[in-house]
């Protein structure tokens, strides 16, 4: 009696063999045969095996942590996807690498920018620039090699004659006052604000940046 | 271990630059039922320029708008956006102490550098659209995303708060003790210390001073609503990282908004105003609640010794209740001897004292009975 | 005192009650919340089992719910919703190993390659949490694609078809892959009881 293969064996104990002429004739040798029989039911086994602990979390994995990260990176890829769609424009006009490559980094940019403010620590907000670099270019349908993020510091400052943005040790400044008797304000949620008096109108103005969702 | 945020627009290196030219004409964009009308834009010379990984606008427009509502204006916000996506792309211009009737036009300038990714389209124009207009009997209308209306609030109450301390001063000892108290609140005013301060995200260490954790001291203010119990923050050198606090809702009121001022001493027994922490809440009447922040204040050196911070003082500069309502502080409050030096003036004393300086005693007299 | 507030819309509204638009997005806000409550642990298994590291298993568990989530319409059926989500999460994990350059999914393994010796016998695994570390190290035995393939077919119960879909292989591949992956996980098994059958005696 010439027996099945292991593979048609290991196919049939799964209900996945191909063609109805094949599965009948496997099936009536098992049903004769007490080794295949023995084989299908040893690897029927070993597909219940897989089913049973593939529920099980890897040991030594803080369960409750992991998914309030995962929860909380979600709504925060999702926000920052809601951003980036303002910036969206077809990719047939936009046929440049350079363009696609900045959008991924903006799409950095705005996790982190979102990021700090649900307080993510950094190796967290880095699982989640990855995960919207890949949903980016998905998006786009061309394979981009996003740049490294380097590691650089956003600084904030104010000081009486400007609001300054330093990154790269580049300072970009931000806020030109028209008159005197500025008076300088930062907040820690994420704003600084120059008040003044506008010498043309006599107006209390205050100029106010922000690095977040107010 | 302070976690670090890391962030470049710079690597964007390498890409093309497209070709930035032309004014930063700014596209206005408000409702159909807005109370206040743009007359005309004079984009000025505002311009865009590239540099390095982003584009630098630099706005310098002046509009005219005008009242459109039947009720008097005393304050106007509005947000200015680039780009919502990297730092330095959104702003907002306020103007506060205002006093436009129905029908009467207003100037708003526009003065202001935004940033957008390099690769975003020129063609984009910047918008302007309005965040909040409050009136004067304390409505408001607007999206209120930028929380205008509680900025706006507040200033408010402070510009009623001193209009009439001023005027008490006029009724009590005339125009010449209206002087002298004026002249005295500006030369406080340009005494005042003036600290140059940087917000770090992420509270990284950057300099290799021992940290040590130092209690906050506080000002109790008799009236005020809150009630501050307990602060720590941990302060290394010229850093001050991670301050925690925790109040209580001493009124009968909820609370869903506060804002505590921060003064620091440095090590030359000087103090300056460094910053506010902000805090929504919903705190219920006799409730306590913490206030958390992990940002880094850092004070950098600007010739002379470097600034060595000892301590610290915390004191409620703002309060707003669940109704809308919000409490600000006395001016006998503020005319402890701590406050006094640190504090800057209302938006609505700064306008008196301009109109001080530029017409003289009578204009700022004539000015204090209008209201 | 009581502020009022209007808004851009011009609904007039005192503070604190909520406008119907406000209870849509927060009813919105809700399902969102617990799509994700409900389907996180098992999409993050899927995943994980595939790629084999809880480090990349986060960020494409939070890759698959951003993309299912961004076309929220389709969260009104919860089943056909986890289901969907379940294609999106095998996708996200198998483009994640094609893109690695590691795996080509449409190349058939030997079945020949010696297999290592097990650290542990099924009987020194008394206790659950080494019972289940122990049948994971036999997945550790598979191919990528042949555990990717196995997965799909025995866990999350896809037919061979669909299987192929997502492998982007042909049906023939995806069942060479199944099989492979039973009779490895098979002979696994029985070395190791083998083992500790010699070891008793």
């Amino acid at each position: 009696m010439k027996h099945p293969s292991e593979s048609q064996l290991a196919l049939f104990a799964g209900g996945d063999v191909a063609g109805y002429w094949e599965r009948w004739l496997i099936s009536r040798h098992v049903s004769r045969c007490g080794d295949c029989q023995a084989e299908v039911r040893a690897l029927s086994e070993a597909s219940q095996q897989v089913r049973a602990v593939a529920p099980d979390l890897p040991a030594d994995l803080n369960w409750t942590r992991l998914a309030d990260e995962m929860t909380g990176n979600i709504r925060v890829g999702l926000a920052a996807g809601e951003a980036i769609a303002r910036f969206d424009r077809p990719a047939a006009r936009r046929p440049r690498l350079g363009w696609n490559a900045a959008l991924v980094l903006s799409c950095a940019t705005a996790v982190f920018v979102v990021a700090f403010w649900m307080s993510l620590p950094q190796p967290q907000a880095q699982h989640l620039i990855a995960a919207l670099q890949r949903i980016r270019s998905e998006r786009i349908g061309s394979v981009v090699k996003p740049a490294a993020a380097a590691q650089d510091e956003v600084v904030l400052e104010a000081s009486s004659s400007s609001i300054d943005v330093r990154e790269n040790d580049r300072t970009m400044s931000l806020t030109h006052p028209r008159s005197d008797g500025v008076t300088v304000s930062v907040s820690l949620r994420g704003s600084a604000g120059m008040r003044y008096v506008d010498a043309d109108t006599g107006q209390v103005t205050t100029n106010k940046v922000y690095y977040a969702e107010p | 271990m302070p976690s670090r945020r890391f962030l470049s627009l710079a690597a964007a290196a390498g890409l093309c630059v497209s070709a930035a030219s032309g004014a930063a004409v700014p596209k206005i964009d408000l409702p159909k039922d807005s109370p206040v009308v743009v007359l005309s834009v004079d984009p000025g010379d505002s311009s865009e320029t590239a540099r390095g990984g982003a584009l630098l606008l630099d706005l310098h427009a002046a509009l005219s708008m005008r009242n459109a509502s039947q009720r008097r204006i005393h304050g106007i916000t509005l947000a200015v956006t680039a780009q919502e996506i990297t730092p330095g792309g959104k702003g907002s211009v306020t103007i506060t102490s205002l006093d436009v009737g129905p029908g009467e036009t207003f100037p708003v300038r526009v003065d202001m550098r935004l940033l957008r990714p390099l690769q975003a389209s020129s063609n984009v124009p910047v918008e302007i659209s309005l965040d909040g207009v409050l009136f004067e009997d304390l409505s408001f209308y607007g999206p209120d995303k930028l929380s205008s209306r509680r900025t706006m609030t507040v200033s408010e109450f402070e510009a009623r708060r001193d209009r009439k301390y001023f005027k008490s001063l006029l009724a009590e000892g005339g125009a010449e003790r209206l002087r002298q108290e004026i002249v005295e609140s500006m030369a406080r005013q340009a005494d005042r210390p003036s600290l140059d301060v940087q917000v770090v995200r992420g509270g990284r260490a950057t300099n290799l001073d021992p940290e040590k954790q130092v209690q906050f001291a506080f000002l109790h203010l008799p009236d005020s609503p809150i009630e501050p119990m307990e602060g720590v923050a941990r302060i290394a050198g010229n850093e001050v990282r991670a301050p925690r606090l925790e109040v209580k809702n001493r009124s009968d009121r909820a609370i869903r908004y506060l804002e505590m001022g921060w003064i620091l001493r440095d090590h030359n027994g000087g103090e300056f105003l460094a910053g506010s922490v902000p805090a929504e809440l919903n705190l219920a009447p006799g409730k306590r609640s913490p206030i958390l922040e992990s940002a880094t204040l850092k004070f950098p050196q600007r010739g002379g010794q470097p600034l060595a911070i000892e301590g610290m003082t915390g004191f409620v500069s703002s309060v707003e209740f669940a109704d809308g309502s919000v409490w600000i502080p006395s001016r006998a409050d503020l005319s402890s001897a701590q406050l006094q030096h640190v504090m800057a003036p209302s938006d609505e004393e700064q306008r008196l004292f301009q109109i001080y300086r530029k017409k003289g005693l009578k204009a700022l007299v004539a000015e204090l009975n209008k209201f | 005192m009581t502020v009022l507030v209007r808004t851009a819309e011009g609904y007039m509204s005192d503070l604190g009650a909520p406008s119907e638009l406000e209870a849509s997005q927060r009813a919105a806000q809700e399902l969102q919340n617990r799509f994700v409550s409900d389907n996180l642990r098992r999409i993050f298994l899927l995943i994980y089992r595939i790629v084999q590291n809880v480090a990349d298993a986060q960020d494409l568990t939070q890759e698959a719910f951003i993309k299912a989530l961004q076309r929220h319409e389709q969260l009104k059926d919860a089943e056909k919703a986890a289901h969907w989500l379940s294609r999106i999460a095998s996708n996200t994990a198998i483009d994640f190993l094609r893109r690695s350059g590691k795996v080509n999914f449409c190349e058939i393994d030997s079945l020949v390659e010696p297999l290592r010796e097990p650290s542990e016998s099924p009987e020194q695994a008394v206790l659950r949490s080494e019972h289940r570390a122990y049948l994971e190290e036999g997945l550790t035995f598979l191919t990528e694609r042949e555990r990717t393939a196995l997965l799909l077919r025995d866990v999350e119960g896809l037919g061979a078809d669909e299987v192929a879909e997502q492998m982007n292989c042909s049906k023939a591949t995806v069942r060479s892959h199944i099989a492979n992956a039973r009779i490895k996980f098979r002979r696994y098994m029985d070395r190791t009881r083998r083992q500790s059958g010699r070891k008793k005696s």
